[in-house]
Formats: C-alpha cells, structure tokens, sequence
C-alpha cells in the first residue's frame, strides 16, 4: 500500500551488526525451547501486547495509509465493505454495508445499504449521513495523507474542500438513513474493493476534532480507544456497544490491546524471539528487521508464531524510457541482471521469490508469463547478444536507491551484473527518509531506479495505472509514480478500456496483458514479490496472515491461556 | 555573583535565538518538502497547495520566522478548517505530525530525559572519579590496570550492542527484570527504578571510561604539585591528602566534562540507549522528527537541548567556585 508505506517499510532493510550478534547469542542459547510454551487453549480476555518500533502515521480512518495503521484501524474503525480472509483467499464481504454493494450506469454509480443497529461507541446508531461525512473530511487539506481515490472518482471533488465550511459534496446521496449512493465521474467496476479501505468509514460530526482525530478516532469496531499519546502507547479496550452479530469479520476476544511505540526493531524481535514475560502475549505489526530475517525465518523454535504474509506487492528496478531510448539495451538489461544476487542483499528466500510480470500471484489479473527467461540469475550470452545488436554502446547509467546497506548492497549486485555487458553504473544513493518523495519529483531522474509497490487492494487496477499511466506524469510532476516514465499509447488504451469493463474475466484479461506490454517494452526488471514475516508471543492465537494489508490480522486474535 | 549570573544568562539568552536562527534556515535549505510528505501518494499540485498553505509553508521564510520569534513571546493559534488549536507563550509551534504544541510533548517526554540522564550521570561520575583516583594512587599496579583497561573496553563497545545484549541477558533469558521502558517515578518507584537500571547500566559503561582516565590523569598531575609533597610532609593522613588536597584540585576539568555530558544526556543525546530500551526521550523525537520533517519540532527538540547544555554550562561556572577557592567570578 502506497509509497508512504513503503518508505517507512524500507527502513526495515538497515542491517546493523551488532544487532545481528545479539540476536545471533539468542538463537543458540535457546533454540527449542520456546516449543514448551506454546500449546493452551483458546479463550477470552487478557491483554494483548503490540510492540511496534514506531507510531502510526495516522489512525484517523480518511488519513491513515500504512499497513500498520489500517490493520490496527480494524480493531476500531468498520468500512463499508471488508475481507472475509479466514478462508483460503479473501472473499469480499459487506462490513457497515449489508452486501459488496450494487453498480449501475456502467458502475458509475454504487449504492450501500447499510446493517441496522451498528453502534458507536456511545450507542449511537451508525447512519449513511456519518459514512457521507466521513468520506467528505478526504477532501479537507487538513485530513491529509490519505489515499486519493474519492478526489479522484467522485462526481465534484476536484473542487471540493471537505466538509468544514459547512459545504457538501453533492454526488455522494443519502435518500434514507441506511442507503448511500456514490455518482463517479468515471466507470469504477472495483469500486466496492476501494470501500474496504479504512476511509470509506463513519466518522460523527459531533464527535470529530478535525485534524486531532488521530487520538480521538470515534469507534464502531469491537475496539474503542482508552487513551493515546502519540508515539508512547495506545490502550484500546472493549467497546461493549459492538455486536459480533452485525459484524461479519471481526471477533472480540481479549479485553485489551496495549500498542508500544518507539523500541528498536532488533530489540523487539529478540524479545519476542525469547518469548519470555509479556512477550508470551505480544505480537509485532512491523516486519521483522531484515538483518534478522534470514537467521528467524528458519528457526523451529518459531513454528506456530511466525507469519510469513505474502504481500500483494513487488521490489522492482525501473529502466527510465526517456533515457535509455534503445529497446534493445532495455531488453539487454532484463537479461542481464542477477536476481539471486539481487534478493541476496534483500535478505534472501525469505524476502520473497522471484518474479517476472509486475503484478503478483495475489492480484487480480496476474497472469505468469517470463518474457525474459525463467532463469533467475539472468542469460548473460543472451545480454550480450542484444548489447551486439544495439551496436555495442558502452553508456554509463546511473541508478537510486535508498542509502540503506541493504540497498546498497543491491545497487552493487545490479552494477556487477551490468558491467559485465559493458555498462557503467553510478550508485547514487538518496536519503531513505526521503527516497520517494526525491525520487516521485520529475526533476529528479534516473537511468535505473530502485522502486517497491504495495497494492490498496488485490486488483490489477491498483498497479499497472498508476505505475504506468504516462499521461499523470505531467499531472503529478511532484509525486509521480511513474518512475520508468513509460507513454506506451497501447499501455494507457488498454487502461483505459480495463477501466471500462465491470465483467471481472475480461478485465482480469485485459490487466494481464498489460502487463505483458509493459514488459515487451522492457520498462522495469520485476525482481521479487514480497513477502512480509512478523512473529508473536507463544500464547498469541487466532492471528490471521492479511494478504490484503501484507499484516498479521488481529480480527480473530485471542490469547491462550 | 548575581551581575555574573544576570549576564552569563544573557549571553545565554543570545546563543538560543542564534540556534534557533540557523536550525530554522538550515531545515529550508534541505531537500526535503514537510507539506509532499503530508500530503501522501498521487499528489495533485492544487492538493499540495492547500496543504502548504493549511501547514504555514507558502509564506516566505522570514515572515514564517517572524511568526515563531513571535509565538514563543505572545503564543499563537493554529489550524484553520477543522480546529483551532492554541498554543500559549512561550509558543514552541504545533507538530506537523501530531497536531500537538511541541512544548506539550517536549514536557510529556522530559521525566525520561531527566530520570535517564540524571541518573546515569550520578553514577558514572561517582565510579569514574573512583576508579580514576585508585587508579592514581596505585600507579602501575594491578588496580590502576585493572581499572583503567575496564574503562577502556567500556568507551571501544557500541552502546546497540551492549544495549541488546544486556536486555537478552537479564530481561529475556534470566527474566531478572521486567520488559525495559519507562514508567513515570510518580506511578510506580520500583517499575521506575527496573526499567531504567539497564539504561543506565550501558550509559555507565560507556561513558565510564571518560571519566576514570580524566580523573587519572589529572590526579597523577596535582600528585606532582609541591603542595602535595607538603602536605604529606606535614604528616597528614593519606586519605586527607588524596581527598582533600589531591581530588579537589584535580577536579575542575572532570566538572567542565561533567556539565556538558549532563546537559545534553537530559536535553535528549541519549538517543540510541532511549530507542534499544524503548524510553520515549526528547532524542527519539528529535530524531524522528527530522525524518519526518516536522520542523516545528526540530527547532523544538534542538532548542530543549541547546537551553540544558547552555544551562549546564553556567551551573558548572558557579561550581568551580565552590570547588576551587582559586576562582572568582566577576
């Protein structure tokens, strides 16, 4: 999910030494011996402990846009829609609303009929104005960092500035207090998965603190908020007015959550490694430090208690189209480049495996193909081959990537394998604190640029437009996401046509080939889907791997006892 | 004394307002843009507009300080769709992030800082000055070996790695303490003191080692002194003449050390020792707020600090007129 997660995602990469040897010292001090302590039976209450190395970027549902905070938002905040993901795949289900909602005209128009008898935290009845008011703070400057999807989509919004001048937005209706009705500018056919994100939300008017939402977030899930201070902990407790007979996701079975921020990520995983005291009970929502990945990925001791989540999400190498112009070279690079070496510095295996389309197997509309070989470390003759045809350029490239170890060990691996068909390569690493926003600037480019994408939901129209749209490039030109710079007319028709078609198989079809295009016109190297690993205590059950959110999912968490 | 203080905090006063000056331009002069970072994926330009313009960022950089000089005197009110958020003089500004004023966090984190830093302090001083006087007085001995190689392989060790080794051994192997983090004296003494004697243990290890060889060094110094051979010579006892005659002299430049370490261990230096531990200081905060470029708290945290280091200074002025009856301020 988005850039912003993905910068903070990143950070997990930074590889320290030290850290490396103490959880090193753990592993062989106490390998086995955690397997006593799992076992117990299922039960309710207790007090879950979640230890996270930062803070949510926001939990204000129309703000929030990392995997953290909208998995944790669950707990307290309810959708129009969700994902039923205790099955096999995640099955889209009605959450606030009673079903996945009904398109018309072309799906250009959705209606929800909301549940009756969902209450707030004060008994209150959740009503289609509070969900309409709800999707209005998007629009508000001051309710920033959310997803774009309503300023994109809805009927009106690109004038539209939130509901705080006491202004509405006209093309979402309320005819009834349980019916909601969105007018979008353009055919949505997955609207109702974009209604699973955390902002297609009820927030009450009386109760909204506008840009002080974060720590005040009004709930309707099984969870309300006792008390938050941002970046120490946050309490939730039971919010004794939600039902489980109205919710078709969510379980209420500990009595309350205690999320600490701010400990080290090595320090956490070592913790929650030994298992021991209020670890036994913890889990932790940030992935596992990638210095520690390899050596816990293993580890027996962790059967039971290790999430090893695939993400809807891909690690790529962007080959920018304005600068290396010949296809052939492109095509060259594709070949060239050593994806064992490349996941190596990621962190191996664990990390994920690799991928040769930009849509991963999650996604709907991935279709496997390899245009490029199946083999990961690359076709060097065949490198060669294509660097003859071009005429044997020798050019020098430069590629970004994050000033992390972990990065910089991957721009290494890129600038061996690229020297062997005869091109230079400048590192030139960025700040990772600031990587995207560098990086997304159009006065910033690139020969190669590193880049990871994490889907809103798992569906092909989530990737490939907004990676590849060449027309957005002159839209956003500070937040471009299109870091190849491909125009390809034959990729922004068949978006445009995929846009137009409700009949998902035909959709799916048409994304798959796509994605093919994109790869014909050798525009980026996919080189891993990703996975995410994050552990639990021993008495930690019912903790379901998120596919969606690429999170441990704590809808059905219960502690054992 | 009083006309020394009045202008010693003067002077103070200056260095602060040149601090805040060059923290504030050099923030504009980074690369990084507080209102994209606000403002998340697919960012149109008008939605960028707004933001800057909702953050205080599209005025130009002297009005925006003009404005800061002038909260922290006469305060300011912030926000202007969806709450008003006042913030009273001395006005530090309101987080980007939070939405919180920064005087109000900087307040809520300081008990650690001060409970972190204090602590630690007290105790490395105390067994710095020690083994640096043992090890004066048993020059080339065992003991001055002993003491000195301790203190040698205290300063050589990383603080992450003594960190995460001394939680893995006394918290998730021997369960000796409970998990580390802070819990506020006034809630919990003994909730305080456990989690917090890791903390301190590291920071003592590692600035040990400073303070044994200065106290060494400059104790084997005064030794040489004729008044010390005098004293001796008079037949006073040993004790009297290390104490007394020797320590007393030897440490001024321990205290000049001393002042400095303290004033930027409580205004939040610890950063490193606060993230292994899982304290929530001002160093954590100022270090995230750099990154997430939330200058109200970046000129926040670094006047905090600046104010303890400055102040610390002053106090360690008014000691060695205690300490060394040679000095006289004026």
């Amino acid at each position: 999910m988005t850039r912003m997660t993905r910068s903070t995602r990143g950070s997990r990469t930074a590889a320290l030494a030290a850290a490396t040897v103490a959880i090193a010292l753990g592993a062989t001090a106490c390998g086995g011996s955690s397997a006593t302590g799992a076992g117990g039976t299922p039960g309710k209450g207790g007090t879950l402990t979640v230890l996270d190395k930062a803070d949510f970027d926001h939990l204000d549902p129309q703000r929030v846009y990392t995997t953290e905070g909208s998995s944790m938002d669950q707990e307290i905040v309810r959708d129009l829609t969700g994902w039923d993901e205790t099955g096999s795949k995640p099955r889209l289900v009605g959450d606030l609303a009673t079903d996945t909602g009904t398109p018309s005209k072309g799906a250009t128009v959705w209606t929800f009929h909301l549940r009756h008898g969902v209450e707030y935290q004060d008994g209150t009845e959740v009503t289609a104005a509070d969900v309409k008011y709800g999707v209005e703070r998007f629009f508000s400057s001051d309710i920033n960092g959310g997803p774009p999807y309503a300023a994109q989509w809805l009927v009106g919004g690109a004038g539209y500035k939130g509901p705080y001048q006491g202004r509405q937005l006209g093309s979402i209706r309320t005819p009834d207090k349980y019916t909601i009705v969105f007018h979008l500018n353009q055919p949505v056919a997955d609207f109702n998965e974009t209604t699973a994100m955390t902002g297609w939300a009820a927030v009450p008017k009386a109760h909204d603190t506008g840009s002080t939402y974060d720590t005040k977030v009004w709930s309707d899930g099984p969870y309300m908020i006792k008390s938050y201070t941002k970046n120490k902990e946050l309490v939730l407790t039971r919010n004794t007015h939600w039902s489980r007979s109205t919710d078709p996701i969510r379980q209420q079975n500990v009595d309350e959550m205690d999320v600490r921020f701010g400990q080290d990520e090595s320090a956490i995983d070592q913790q929650i490694k030994a298992d021991a005291g209020t670890a036994r009970t913890s889990i932790q929502q940030w992935p596992i430090a990638g210095s520690d990945l390899a050596r816990l990925a293993g580890d027996p001791a962790l059967k039971g208690r290790y999430y090893k989540i695939p993400a809807p999400g891909i690690n790529y190498l962007a080959i920018n189209t304005t600068r290396v112009k010949n296809l052939k070279v492109r095509q060259a690079i594709e070949y060239a480049i050593d994806k064992t070496t490349v996941r190596g510095a990621f962190g191996g295996s664990a990390y994920g495996d690799y991928a040769t389309t930009m849509l991963s197997p999650g996604i709907g509309g991935y279709r496997k193909f390899s245009l490029y070989g199946a083999n990961p470390a690359g076709n060097l003759a065949k490198a060669k081959e294509l660097m003859k045809q071009a005429g044997n350029p020798r050019p020098t490239m430069s590629i970004a990537v994050e000033n992390t170890p972990t990065q910089e060990h991957f721009a290494d691996a890129v600038k061996t394998a690229l020297e062997r068909i005869g091109i230079h390569v400048n590192i030139s690493p960025i700040d990772a604190a600031n990587y995207f926003s560098t990086i997304d600037n159009t006065k910033n480019q690139y020969d190669l640029t590193w880049g990871d994408w994490i889907a809103d939901w798992p569906d092909a129209s989530t990737v490939l437009p907004t990676l590849f749209d060449g027309r957005l490039i002159a839209r956003n030109p500070q937040s471009n996401q299109d870091l190849s710079y491909l125009n390809d007319p034959k990729v922004d028709a068949l978006i445009d046509r995929a846009a137009k078609m409700t009949d998902v198989a035909r959709r799916n079809t048409a994304y798959g080939r796509m994605d093919e295009q994109i790869l014909k016109d050798a525009a980026v190297v996919p080189l891993m889907y990703m996975n995410f690993s994050d552990m639990s205590g021993s008495q930690v059950g019912g903790v379901i791997s998120d596919t969606i959110l690429a999170e441990p999912s704590l809808v059905h968490v219960y502690l054992k006892h | 004394m009083f006309r020394y203080l009045v202008r010693r905090l003067l002077a103070a006063a200056v260095i602060m307002l040149v601090i805040t000056t060059i923290t504030f331009f050099i923030f504009f002069a980074l690369p990084s843009d507080p209102a994209l970072l606000a403002c998340g994926k697919t960012c149109s330009p008008s939605r960028l507009a707004e933001i800057r313009h909702s953050l205080g960022l599209d005025r130009s950089y002297l009005t925006q300080y003009w404005e800061f000089l002038k909260g922290l005197f006469a305060g300011r009110d912030f926000g202007d769709q969806s709450v008003r958020i006042h913030c009273g003089a001395p006005c530090l500004g309101v987080s980007f992030q939070t939405d919180t004023p920064v005087l109000t966090t900087l307040l809520s984190d300081f008990p650690a800082d001060l409970s972190l830093g204090l602590g630690a302090a007290v105790a490395f001083l105390v067994l710095g000055v020690g083994l640096g006087t043992v090890a004066a007085v048993r020059r080339g001995r065992a003991a001055d070996k002993a003491a000195v190689g301790l203190a040698l392989f205290g300063v050589s060790i990383q603080i992450y790695f003594i960190g995460l080794l001394l939680l893995y051994l006394f918290v998730d192997k021997f369960q000796l303490l409970p998990a580390s983090g802070y819990t506020p004296i006034t809630e919990d003494p003994v909730g305080w003191f456990q989690g917090l004697v890791l903390p301190w243990t590291t920071l003592v290890i590692v600035y040990l080692a400073m303070y044994t060889r200065l106290t060494r060094s400059a104790m084997l110094e005064v030794f040489a002194e004729d008044y010390m051979r005098t004293a001796r010579a008079k037949g006073l006892p040993a004790a009297t003449v290390v104490l007394k005659h020797g320590l007393r002299a030897a440490i001024t430049p321990v205290i000049t050390i001393f002042g400095m370490d303290v004033g930027s261990l409580i205004g939040g230096s610890a950063v490193i020792t606060e993230s292994v531990f899982g304290i929530n200081g001002i160093g954590k905060l100022a270090v995230d707020s750099v990154q997430n470029s939330d200058l109200p708290v970046i000129l926040g945290t670094t006047l905090f600090a600046a104010t303890f280091v400055v102040l610390a200074n002053v106090v360690v002025d008014l000691v060695y007129g205690l300490v060394d009856p040679r000095v006289r301020l004026a």
